[in-house]
């Protein structure tokens, strides 16, 4: 302290207690920043380390000697399925990204841009199965679609012969995924189209082009950066696509690189620790490439940023004598896809047998319901995916809030690193960090006590969601200027109360929104659990598939419909009651 | 080029009446200002030019072509009106270099090839953005952005040019220099130009014809001189050149002169205005640079009054001053520091408008 004060003697000597105490306070700031810091670099580092260094031994990681060897990857590419795989997942992807980038970039502009009737309302409806689990849009295939589907036999009763379609096979896989993957598309074009210049639109107008040109001259190249985005998001998506093939493909023996990933950590007897993760591996360089494509490709976003003051309203475009065909066609994919699925689920979650030729009166039951609620480990799920979704969730909106101000708004020294960690698990699948997480407690000691709790899922849940949390709340924390903070700091405020008193206010609509997210996104998250599921930690999609191998149809359904039910109660909460705003 | 006749144009949304009776005609080759401030429904009249909003009542003819007529219900839209429309905010599509924002209004016309390449380097040397071409939207300075706009609406030859505020985004320096440019484009082109505006100085120095609006009207349709020398209200009287305005009394006309009481037992003379006046309340108004500052001896003279200033501002080029004539406090303009507070100021009766009073106003 007397060095100290004999070092800074000429500043010190005016304000000496002021100067001694802020000392104190920077200290204290860049300790609890570090900490934060770590936290980040913890949360990035739990699936990925084990799952490298994993891919890499030869010998389970539990006995690693510290060799590292290339044996998994030429085991791996010895596999005689492997060309067959590689093949399925290439058809897959071209099928499912097509068809999710073409009836999303059509629907996008036909609900968005034009004047199509009840557009707000159908844009809602479309957008939903976001908030929905693609287990259940797989459910709802089966019931709807399946060889015993309702529809199935609804058009054989027709028609009679055979239905022309099965969707266990890879086209139909890949179609079923693709209606999963459509509103994703949607989302990124519709704010795109919404949030054009209308004067751009206006200038070609004037300048005497028609509406069709201007949709395709204007609209569609302005939309560039968005179907660039959802293009990579649907490659991403449809790489990680995990319950549908695992529904549908299972069965019928159509492997995927997920479902390939999911089988062999599954074997029968030992499974083979190295041969997953090298899969896994190769998985994760694929996406991470994507994503790091998807950056190159935006970098020069300027061309598609109108310049100037925004203003004016969008005018929407006429579609003239094609307005009602248009919706009679937009109805006709609605009521195709999430009409149907949505039916069938609801049906078939009140009756004891679906099918068009018996009334549903005569087989009405409520027996699905109170077997859900009377089995202990049904409703145990319903309340675990509960508090996971609002507990964790909390949770995560915490980390995530303080990495966002370590980030954006502190003098941290690797504040740049915790930037670019938060936003690392994008390129993770939800598999692979369940994988990694799983290695991560059974591999390494003394984090075996924290198996089969909700903890382990809240983790992984965490470490999944923490880039979609962060991709809301560091933006905003990057619009408020930086003149409150260095107002506060001014008038005497450290770090943690600028941060409390002054940031964090102002960002409470941000956090909220990511809550929300949040708290949506574990409620029908997967993929992240599959590995780390016991009896006791199950949650809501974990019994459905538990109740779906043994065939209890029912439960399944009733289990759906209260996943659906209960998110759309999330949904009103947020939007009504907290004023969040979903989209746009 | 074409002329425009606008009549009785009318737009009402829901009982808001944004524009009511604006009638005007814009000759072949000439340019013309709306002017007002904002709200005053000049680009409400702008956008019916245009065809991008449709009015609720009138008529609108380009060259002897119908665009809008109520009546008839005939209403042409935005694309077939043949238009150039440059927008405040340019609205240069970002996609496209400079060179294909030009070629895409002349693609709708099937203008291609040789004439397209030609014309497109034509008009880009015009306004001096030749080496430009290449460059995307989001490479160029806010004074190139407005000279390919304005390149853009002249590519294809519209019949007319409609101005929505094109300079108020570039700043002072630059907007003076745009400004003569404008003009000088207008003049080598000829075409029939309709500019929308509400800075009096660009209303000014830029058109043949000044038309003034308020809340919706045409208040005054003249040349830059009359407007600003012969106001018809005291709106017009502030608006375009800030002007002293005071409430009076007329109380008695003469063959060329009107005595008028300004209250504090003050009274001035003035000259006879052309419109019909009658004893009573009136305004008075007078511009600041109008306001002469003479020698204090002997006993004031006609219209000059010995006062005090209150306050001097310094304003770069000139002084404006604030002194007390009885109860009202005017503002006057002078070229150098006056050398003692207690001046004796002149109101010229040439220099001195008088309206009368309104009801309401």
């Amino acid at each position: 302290m007397t060095v100290k004060d004999d070092v800074s003697s000429g500043a010190a000597a005016a304000l000496p207690r002021r100067t001694s105490r802020s000392q104190g306070d920077s200290l204290a700031e860049t300790a609890a920043q570090s900490g934060i810091g770590l936290i980040c670099l913890a949360l990035v580092a739990i699936p990925l380390v084990p799952l490298i260094l994993q891919a890499f031994s030869a010998v389970p990681l539990y006995a690693w000697d510290g060799s590292f060897t290339f044996a998994n990857f030429s085991n791996l590419f010895n596999l005689p399925e492997i060309p067959g795989l590689a093949t399925v997942t290439l058809v897959f992807c071209l099928i499912s990204i097509g068809f999710s980038l073409i009836f999303g970039t059509v629907l996008a502009l036909l609900v968005g841009r034009t004047n199509l009737p009840a557009r707000g309302f159908l844009a809602n409806i479309l957008l939903w199965p976001i908030f929905v689990s693609p287990l259940i849009i797989g459910f709802g295939a089966i019931l709807t679609y399946g060889p015993s589907g309702y529809v199935s036999a609804l058009f054989v009763n027709l028609f009679g012969g055979e239905a022309p379609w099965n969707i266990y096979t890879v086209t139909g896989l890949s179609l079923i995924s693709g209606i999963a993957m459509v509103p994703m598309t949607i989302l990124y074009c519709l704010s795109s189209a919404q949030q054009q210049d209308p004067r751009l639109e206006a200038a070609a107008r004037i300048a005497g082009a028609g509406p069709l040109r201007i949709v395709t001259r204007i609209t569609l190249p302005l939309m560039r950066p968005a179907i660039v985005y959802g293009f990579v998001m649907n490659v991403v998506a449809a790489l990680e696509m995990f319950a549908i093939p695992l529904l549908l493909g299972g069965p019928v023996g159509i492997q995927l690189i997920t479902t390939f990933i999911y089988d062999k950590g599954f074997e029968a007897g030992r499974p083979d620790y190295g041969l997953v993760s090298a899969a896994a591996l190769i998985l994760l360089v694929l996406v991470s490439l994507l994503v790091a494509l998807q950056h190159v490709l935006l970098a020069r976003a300027h061309r598609f940023i109108s310049i100037g003051p925004k203003g004016g309203r969008l005018e929407p475009l006429d579609l003239g004598r094609w307005r009602w065909p248009a919706f009679g066609v937009v109805l006709l994919y609605v009521g195709l896809t999430i009409g149907a699925l949505g039916f069938g689920l609801l049906l078939r979650s009140f009756v004891t047998v679906l099918s068009p030729f018996i009334s549903p009166f005569e087989v009405l039951t409520f027996e699905n319901y109170r077997e859900t609620f009377m089995n202990g480990t049904y409703a145990r799920s319903i309340l675990n995916t509960i508090l996971l979704a609002v507990g964790g969730g909390f949770l995560g909106t915490l980390i995530i809030g303080a990495l966002a101000f370590v980030a954006q708004r502190s003098e941290f020294r690797f504040r740049r690193l915790v930037d670019l960690l938060a936003q690392l698990p994008r390129a993770v699948p939800g598999l692979i960090v369940s994988l990694g997480v799983f290695y991560a407690i059974v591999l390494v000691p003394g984090f075996g006590f924290l198996a089969g709790t909700l903890w382990v899922l809240a983790l992984a849940y965490i470490i999944r969601h923490l880039p979609a949390g962060y991709g809301i709340v560091a933006p905003a924390m990057l619009q408020v200027t930086r003149d409150f903070d260095r107002a506060a700091r001014i008038v005497g405020a450290s770090w943690s109360q600028t941060v409390r008193r002054i940031v964090a206010p102002i960002l409470k609509p941000a956090f909220l929104s990511c809550y929300t997210l949040l708290v949506i996104l574990f409620f029908k998250e997967y993929a992240a659990a599959i590995f780390l599921y016991r009896p006791g930690n199950e949650v809501i999609s974990m019994a459905m598939l538990s109740a779906w191998v043994p065939g209890y149809t029912g439960i399944v359904a009733s289990l759906s419909v209260i996943q659906i039910a209960i998110t759309a109660l999330l949904i009103f909460i947020a939007t009504r009651l907290f004023g969040v705003k979903l989209h746009g | 080029m074409a002329d425009v006749v606008v009549e009785a144009l009318g737009r009402r949304i829901g009982a808001l009446e944004i524009l009511q009776d604006v009638t005007f005609r814009v000759g072949e080759g000439e340019f013309v200002t709306l002017l007002g401030p904002s709200g005053c429904g000049k680009s409400t009249t702008l956008n019916a030019l245009a065809g991008l909003d449709r009015p609720t009542s009138g008529r609108i003819t380009m060259g002897g072509r119908v665009l809008y007529d109520e009546a008839a219900k005939i209403f042409v839209d935005a694309r077939f009106r043949d238009l150039g429309l440059m927008f405040q905010s340019y609205a240069l599509w970002p996609h496209m270099t400079v060179a294909q924002n030009l070629d895409f209004t002349l693609e709708i016309r099937k203008i291609r090839g040789e004439e397209a390449r030609r014309r497109i380097a034509e008009t880009l040397a015009l306004v001096d953005m030749d080496t430009y071409a290449g460059r995307y939207p989001g490479e160029l300075s806010g004074g190139q952005q407005q000279r390919v706009a304005l390149a853009r609406t002249l590519v294809y030859q519209p019949r007319v040019l409609l101005l929505d505020e094109p300079l108020s985004n570039l700043d002072a320096k630059l907007r003076d220099k745009a400004r003569e440019w404008l003009r000088d484009l207008q003049q080598r082109t000829g075409v029939t130009t309709i500019y929308v505006t509400h800075d009096q100085t660009e209303a000014l120095s830029l058109s043949d014809r000044i038309i003034v609006m308020e809340k919706g009207r045409i208040v005054q349709d003249g040349t830059p001189d009359d407007v600003y020398d012969r106001p018809v209200n005291p709106f017009v009287a502030d608006f375009v050149g800030a002007s002293n305005l005071l409430p009076a009394e007329l109380t008695s006309i003469g063959a060329s002169d009107m005595r008028i009481s300004v209250g504090a037992g003050l009274a001035i003379t003035a000259a006879r205005a052309a419109r019909r006046l009658a004893p009573g309340p009136i305004t008075l108004s007078i511009r600041p640079e109008r306001i002469e500052f003479c020698a204090a001896e002997g006993t004031a003279g006609p219209n000059e009054f010995d006062v005090d200033i209150a306050s001097s501002s310094y304003q770069g080029a000139r002084f404006v001053h604030a002194f007390k004539l009885g109860p009202h406090l005017l503002r006057a303009e002078s070229a150098s520091r006056p050398g003692a507070k207690s001046v004796r100021v002149r109101l010229p009766e040439a220099a001195l408008q008088v309206f009368q009073a309104e009801a309401g106003r």
